[in-house]
């Protein structure tokens, strides 16, 4: 490494990168010992080990179905979930220039949802030739394009000749999420028990719900997300001085915008799709590392998408040890970090909103 | 060259620019002036491909810019903005930054990041945050990013242009020299400067070729003796004033002696 010029962060960056990535490891490992059944730590590191050995001799013990079954895949669920609702936030906010757009807050999320709840409810009627066609990914899928719809509206909405107006943005992200949300009561109203259920389930998020299956389904969208963060970095990075700036630096504007909704909606989708609305990681998280590692895309969409990782799984251990053997939903640890947070943003920067 | 001809923008039915040629020869410092709303900032908009004309042609070395992909134009032409606002806690060394290529090895980039913050009078200014500067200092930050963008005014004997949209509007009277100094080094050194300035003493003193928009229209183009008369500043700006002759070659504006009219 060459001597720390003054100004660049990247050395700093890449040392927080490196620590953030034995943070989620230890985060993980911690989370597969923990649990209500109180599987011990020595335990799991001797089904792990016999795993890693090739060994399934215990394939059938309850301690193997907890481990591999059940705390393996929502680890795993919770780090994906957690580095899509991150990066999609960090994404927004360099699209919209302001660090306030998260996608639970401006209708993102509830817009995903109304595509899932469209696919709960009305799969069995006249969405059935769909559902058969796309089989169990419609949820996903449907997600992906309610929130996609959301994020164009929103976008068009805010944006007049490049610039984005904030208090555009944040009121008419209120409005579109009401929209979609009373579009989603009304679907909630009108569905019979056993599409009840299947919705509180849902409704309620968390990722309870873990399985291998989901989480397969998963994998394609996440990996579509990471694909396409390198490419995004530097034009995010043109697009917080403004739009015709970042034409002038020589980004296809056009090109680049999409590219960044189409990520957004990907990674909220899934997210929704499988975890329900969990709201604020996108917020907090890549708020704290701006302050820490600096705005720059290039290290800040990495070091996200792992502490956004971290923090969901972190989360979600509070959730399900906290009122053992009961559980809580997620969405209220990440609701009381996240919101004092949000509030403390707007009080520090309450010239950027300016309603 | 920069060519444009018969320009026109509309805005609605209102035309913005009506029928604007102009040439912008590399090599020479154009400067822009004109009263405001005489669609000033529409023709830097038009040229550097931001605003799509209803009519008329806007070539760059012979080609139509629209033929260029924006990555090409970036490495042809730089534009400095009027003033623009950052969301985020970048650096200063991070701002100037944007403007290098991702292709130079890391250590390059650095040396041309301190490079360009020497030139605008910005040294020692890389670690500082870029929203904790003054207006004018954010000014020259960018200045420096778009220096950056195009450090040498000539490859490989294609002359780069430099488009600055009201460089001094923020800058005191040293930085407002130190800029312009800038950019005729720029010129004189072979690329092309096209600025737009409302104070016509240092169009005067900086322009090679001064042109004069009005209500849409290029009302005087040439040398700043031939362009600077008091019946333009009469007919243009609506501003009665004897146009000096002194100290040097340029003339000037004396604005002692004037009264709006």
């Amino acid at each position: 490494m060459t001597a720390p010029v003054a100004g660049d962060r990247r050395g700093r960056a890449n040392l927080v990168t490196g620590i953030l990535v034995f943070v989620l490891i230890g985060a993980s490992v911690i989370s597969l010992c923990v649990g209500p059944s109180g599987l011990s730590t020595t335990e799991v590191a001797g089904l792990l080990g016999d795993a890693m050995a090739g060994r399934f001799s215990e394939i059938n013990s309850v301690n193997h179905v907890i481990l591999f079954d059940i705390r393996m895949p929502r680890t795993l669920l919770g780090a994906m979930v957690g580095a899509a609702l991150a990066l999609a936030g960090a994404m927004m906010q360099g699209l919209f220039r302001n660090p306030l757009a998260d996608p639970g807050l401006v209708g993102v999320s509830a817009g995903a949802a109304l595509g899932a709840v469209l696919v709960i409810v009305l799969g069995g009627a006249f969405l059935a030739p769909v559902m058969d066609f796309l089989g169990i990914g419609a949820l996903p899928i449907a997600a992906f394009f309610g929130g996609l719809g959301t994020t164009l509206l929103l976008y068009g909405i805010a944006t007049r000749r490049g610039r984005t107006s904030v208090a555009t943005m944040l009121l008419a992200g209120i409005a579109l999420g009401a929209i979609a949300g009373a579009i989603t009561a009304y679907l909630v109203f009108r569905s019979n028990d056993f599409q009840l259920r299947e919705l509180t389930f849902w409704s309620m998020g968390g990722l309870g719900g873990a399985t291998w299956n989901k989480l397969a389904l998963s994998l394609p969208f996440i990996i579509g997300v990471f694909i396409a963060m390198p490419f995004t970095a530097r034009g995010l990075d043109a697009l917080v001085l403004g739009e015709s700036e970042a034409r002038h630096l020589g980004f296809n504007t056009q090109w680049l915008k999409s590219l960044i909704i189409f990520v957004v909606a990907l990674a909220v989708g899934v997210s929704v799709a499988f975890a329900g609305i969990i709201g604020f990681v996108g917020i907090v998280v890549p708020h704290v590392l701006r302050l820490v590692i600096g705005p720059e895309h290039r290290t800040l969409l990495p070091a996200t998408a792992l502490l956004g990782a971290t923090l969901l799984i972190v989360a979600d251990m509070i959730c399900r040890t906290i009122v053992a053997p009961a559980e809580l939903p997620i969405g209220i640890v990440t609701a009381t970090i996240g919101a004092p947070f949000f509030l403390s943003i707007l009080l520090r920067k309450r010239g950027v909103v300016d309603l | 060259m920069l060519e444009v001809q018969n320009l026109t923008v509309r805005a609605g039915k209102r035309a913005i620019l009506d029928r604007v040629s102009l040439k912008v020869a590399p090599g020479e410092l154009t400067v822009v002036v004109g009263p405001n709303g005489a669609g000033k900032s529409t023709i830097m908009k038009a040229v550097t491909g931001e605003l799509r004309p209803a009519e008329g042609t806007i070539t760059l070395e012979g080609r139509g810019i629209g033929a260029y992909p924006a990555y090409e134009m970036a490495r042809r032409r730089a534009v400095l903005p009027q003033a623009s606002s950052l969301a985020f806690p970048f650096t200063v060394h991070e701002v100037v930054r944007l403007g290098t290529s991702g292709a130079m090895p890391a250590a390059d980039r650095a040396a041309r990041v301190s490079a360009a913050l020497a030139r605008v009078d910005l040294n020692g200014f890389g670690g500082r945050f870029f929203q904790e500067l003054s207006g004018g200092e954010q000014q020259r930050v960018h200045l420096a990013r778009v220096l950056c963008q195009v450090w040498e005014p000539v490859v490989d004997g294609v002359p780069r242009y430099l488009f600055l949209d009201e460089p001094t509007a923020s800058l005191d009277l040293r930085h407002q020299l130190l800029t312009l100094d800038t950019a005729r080094a720029f010129a004189a050194a072979g690329g092309g400067v096209v600025a737009i300035l409302h104070d016509l003493n240092l169009a005067a003193l900086y322009a090679d070729k001064i042109l004069v928009v009005s209500a849409g229209r290029i009302a005087a183009d040439g040398a700043p003796r031939e362009v600077l008369t008091d019946a333009m500043m009469r007919e243009v700006f609506g501003v009665s004033v004897q146009v000096g002759g002194v100290p040097a070659d340029a003339p000037f504006i004396l604005p002692h002696t004037a009264r709006a009219s």
